[in-house]
């Protein structure tokens, strides 16, 4: 009897058997950045005028609610200083490289700024053909592409990223032709389709023009220049860095970026990107539900731009308030499960008095 | 690809070999039947069987921040038996799938499929009213295959090992025709391979010939620390027939992966199944 009551308490311990489901994240400790020597001055919001109950409340909501499953870190910059920074997967994250995905294309928008203003680049509005004639097929339609059109996601090629990016990365030939390959399904600069092709061609560009890698002429040219020296950047088999994503930094880096485009592109007192620049490309030049700017989604609501990558990554800079927000999530995850970031930047944006 | 199959044939050949040597007469050096060493007269049975395990799939990815994924899915195994008075050989093919989906994924979209196979040679230790009692070894090649798409749309993640361990199994008549069993068994090393912790591309190549490369690649080695499997099965068999018995069984296999390049991986299966034995 004793021995068939002690099978029976093992066999349902057995049977209802479950595999922990762990926290996703860590328990919440605060947002209080941490002092390191990566050039970023630590202050607090009650210094910088920010409402430290709203930036509560948004620093929470990523740590407690699932709809933030993915997050990975969230970083608050008022006026050139860092208030607020927190990891909730793991504290590693503050120094570990993170794919930005399509923040990338934003940076390559960057890029095209600086090298019109080498004179790499005469104007936007020259054709893509101008630059990059061996990789064009005889369809003479595509050689009417200008870097506008590119630059405003209107070139017309029929590049899905559902398909073609694949492609566009296991691609064993010349990135650039595979690109321009794709037949025309508007009349360029008829149309915005958002795709990872064409900031591609732009990319290519100024590798071309500037005789070096784009990750080169980043590292030159921008990235080091404002303090940033350890990021990676991925490349098609033909060795061009996607123009388009695999942009890798860490979160304080990537906010570095966003201080750099609150402060119309002055670093320590040097202009590093001509804040014309800045002006028009996250000014309203396309769009659809949501305006574009150059590789910028615009948020006129509050009163500010982003680069925004898949997986819900989002790159926030208020110009008017000197505000920055950064927050990188888990960068493969279907847009099913993020829950637009743009929501945090909203509490953040009324936080700031 | 290449690399593993060799991999696992020079597991399954050498494991072959040494409980081969175990039935070669010393006198002659030629190998016989291992019925015709003690009991001549006896002969040898094959048994072929199909089971079919409805199962509770649960699984931890810590790649994917180590949300629980859970669902019912089913199991498929044909096998193949040998017995002779000493031996028991076996070889074995599991399929398995299910759709499993953690809390925080609005829709069911993941995949899973997992292959095994394996093979088995067990010495029968002992056999009387008690019941038979053996313990041999078992060589193994196991895939887990996982595509989720709404946590990473993006990758392919798996759970590949190839190695060997020991099995052990007890089986007793009821009823004069009917035997109840139990079956354990334990990898102790092999080679496991496992998606990195860190992705680099945005996507891989999804065609059939990079799955099958990729889920063979970087294999390395791992003792039962790193790759501890335990796999119990208890059943009951009623004989129907001289050619025909039906089974039904309980299925427990747990699986902890953690190999040097990745993150842990974790994975618990119960099922209740059916099995025609001919």
């Amino acid at each position: 009897m004793k021995k068939s009551i002690i099978l029976a308490i093992f066999s349902g311990f057995i049977l209802t058997s479950c595999l922990k489901d762990k926290s996703l994240k860590l328990d919440y400790e605060g947002f209080t950045p941490v002092q390191l020597n990566d050039g970023w001055e630590i202050s607090s919001p009650a210094k910088e005028h920010v409402d430290q109950a709203l930036l509560e409340e948004a620093f929470q909501r990523v740590y407690s609610e699932d709809r933030f499953a993915m997050a990975i870190s969230l970083l608050v910059i008022r006026n050139g200083k860092l208030i607020g920074e927190a990891y909730p997967k793991s504290p590693d994250d503050i120094s570990r490289l993170h794919n930005l995905q399509s923040i990338t294309k934003s940076f390559t928008s960057l890029l095209t700024g600086i090298a019109l203003q080498q004179g790499l680049i005469g104007s936007i509005n020259d054709p893509v053909y101008q630059y990059l004639p061996e990789d064009f097929d005889d369809d003479i339609r595509k050689r009417e592409i200008s870097l506008r059109n590119c630059l405003t996601m209107r070139a017309g090629l029929d590049f899905d990223n559902g398909e073609q990016t694949e492609e566009l990365i296991r691609h064993e030939g010349n990135s650039v032709k595979y690109v321009l390959s794709l037949p025309m399904i508007y009349d360029t600069g008829e149309l915005f389709q958002y795709n990872d092709g064409v900031p591609h061609l732009v990319g290519s560009v100024i590798a071309k023009q500037s005789g070096t890698s784009l990750e080169d002429f980043a590292s030159e040219n921008l990235l080091n220049r404002i303090g940033i020296t350890d990021f990676r950047w991925e490349k098609a088999k033909d060795g061009l860095n996607f123009g388009a994503f695999s942009l890798y930094l860490t979160p304080r880096d990537l906010a570095k970026a966003g201080r750099l485009l609150a402060q119309n592109g002055i670093w320590e007192g040097e202009q590093i990107i001509e804040s014309s620049w800045i002006t028009q490309a996250t000014d309203v030049q396309s769009g659809s539900d949501t305006p574009y700017g150059y590789y910028f989604w615009l948020y006129p609501a509050i009163e500010g731009y982003m680069m925004y990558g898949h997986g819900g990554q989002i790159l926030y800079v208020c110009p008017s308030k000197s505000l920055v927000v950064v927050y990188t999530a888990y960068p493969y995850s279907n847009e099913i499960v993020w829950d637009d970031p743009v929501q945090l930047a909203e509490i953040i944006y009324r936080a700031a008095l | 690809m290449k690399r593993s199959f060799i991999t696992l044939l020079v597991l399954i050949l050498c494991f072959h070999e040494v409980a081969q040597s175990e039935i070669t007469d010393p006198a002659s050096g030629t190998r016989h039947p291992a019925s015709e060493i003690r009991h001549p007269a006896s002969g040898i049975r094959n048994l072929w069987s199909f089971s079919l395990t409805p199962m509770y799939f649960q699984s931890r990815e810590e790649i994917l921040l180590g949300s629980r994924f859970g669902s019912v899915g089913i199991m498929v195994k044909p096998g193949w038996e040998r017995r002779s008075d000493r031996f028991i050989q076996s070889a074995s093919l599991i399929v398995g799938y299910a759709q499993p989906k953690t809390r925080i994924e609005p829709v069911r979209a993941s995949v899973l499929i997992s292959v095994g196979l394996s093979y088995a040679f067990e010495f029968i230790v002992c056999e009387g009213k008690a019941g038979m009692f053996a313990v041999g070894g078992k060589a193994m090649v196991n895939y887990t295959l996982e595509y989720l798409p709404v946590l990473d749309d993006s990758h392919l993640f798996w759970t590949t090992f190839m190695g060997i361990g020991p099995q052990v199994r007890w089986e007793r008549a009821v009823r004069t025709k009917n035997r109840i069993y139990a079956r354990l068994d334990l990898p102790l090393a092999g080679f496991l391979s496992r998606p990195p912790a860190y992705w680099d591309y945005k996507a891989i190549n999804s065609s059939l010939g990079n799955i099958l490369s990729t889920i063979n690649s970087d294999l390395h080695p791992v003792f039962m620390n790193q790759y501890f499997s335990p796999s119990l099965e208890v059943g009951y068999k009623v004989k129907q027939s001289d050619n025909f018995s039906i089974g039904f069984h309980y299925s427990l296999d747990y699986l902890y992966a953690k190999s040097s390049q990745s993150d842990l991986y974790v994975q618990l299966i119960q099922g209740i199944g059916l099995q025609f034995i001919f």
